[in-house]
């Protein structure tokens, strides 16, 4: 694993960290001890502080699968929102909306056809992503 | 290199690095103490198959030794 930092808006810095052998990128903002995670998507794990709602780490599975040139353009993956816990969903959807969360993910919905609801979907930012993992 | 072995439910075999875990203990330091549970969540925890990459899963498995409100462990492994 070889770390590397990148300078984030606000005068934040985030470090990369990418597992070759498994195939995991790790962005981590703050060295804190995690008090929540949750599964953002299949593929994608957030660690934060409970009590702060502050974000600590991104772990990012299959990323080089997840980042592969597809016929259709940007690939956006499904939100778990419904495996969200109850008390956590407000604190997951703020840290979302904003930095360094939304440097890294962008938000977006998917109509289905015939259908009313609108799923919540998240796109990696991929220029933004450590090169050597790509 | 040091490595630990276990088999989840359906017996394949995963093992974790001593430099994975040196990893988990700084970047993930809630874990530091539970090298344990954390094997334990690939034997006994619920595992969900990547839909990229059919070789990786994440296994996870609630936790009561945690810091509440932390309730489960997620391992993600290929």
């Amino acid at each position: 694993m070889s770390p590397c930092a990148r300078r984030l808006a606000a005068f934040k810095t985030a470090w990369y960290e990418y597992d070759r052998d498994g195939d995991v990128l790790e962005i981590i903002f703050q060295p804190d001890e995690a008090t929540g995670a949750v599964e953002l998507t299949e593929s994608i794990i957030l660690r934060f502080a409970w009590e702060t709602s502050e974000p600590l780490s991104l772990s990012i599975i299959s990323f080089s699968r997840l980042l592969q040139a597809n016929p259709y353009g940007e690939v956006h993956f499904q939100l778990l929102t419904d495996e969200w816990p109850d008390e956590a969903r407000d604190k997951i959807w703020k840290m979302l909306q904003m930095a360094p969360l939304a440097e890294f993910l962008k938000l977006s919905g998917y109509a289905p056809a015939h259908e009313h609801q609108i799923i919540p979907m998240a796109t990696i930012r991929q220029p933004d992503l450590m090169p050597q993992a790509a | 290199m040091r490595k630990w072995f276990v088999h989840d439910s359906d017996g394949r075999e995963i093992y974790l690095t001593e430099e994975q875990w040196e990893h988990i203990k700084i970047r993930h330091r809630e874990l530091r103490n539970h090298l344990d549970e954390v094997l334990n969540t690939v034997r006994r925890g619920k595992r969900r198959q990547q839909p990229q990459d059919p070789q990786a899963f994440v296994y996870r498995l609630r936790c009561v030794t945690l810091r509440p409100p932390f309730s489960g462990i997620q391992d993600g492994l290929v």
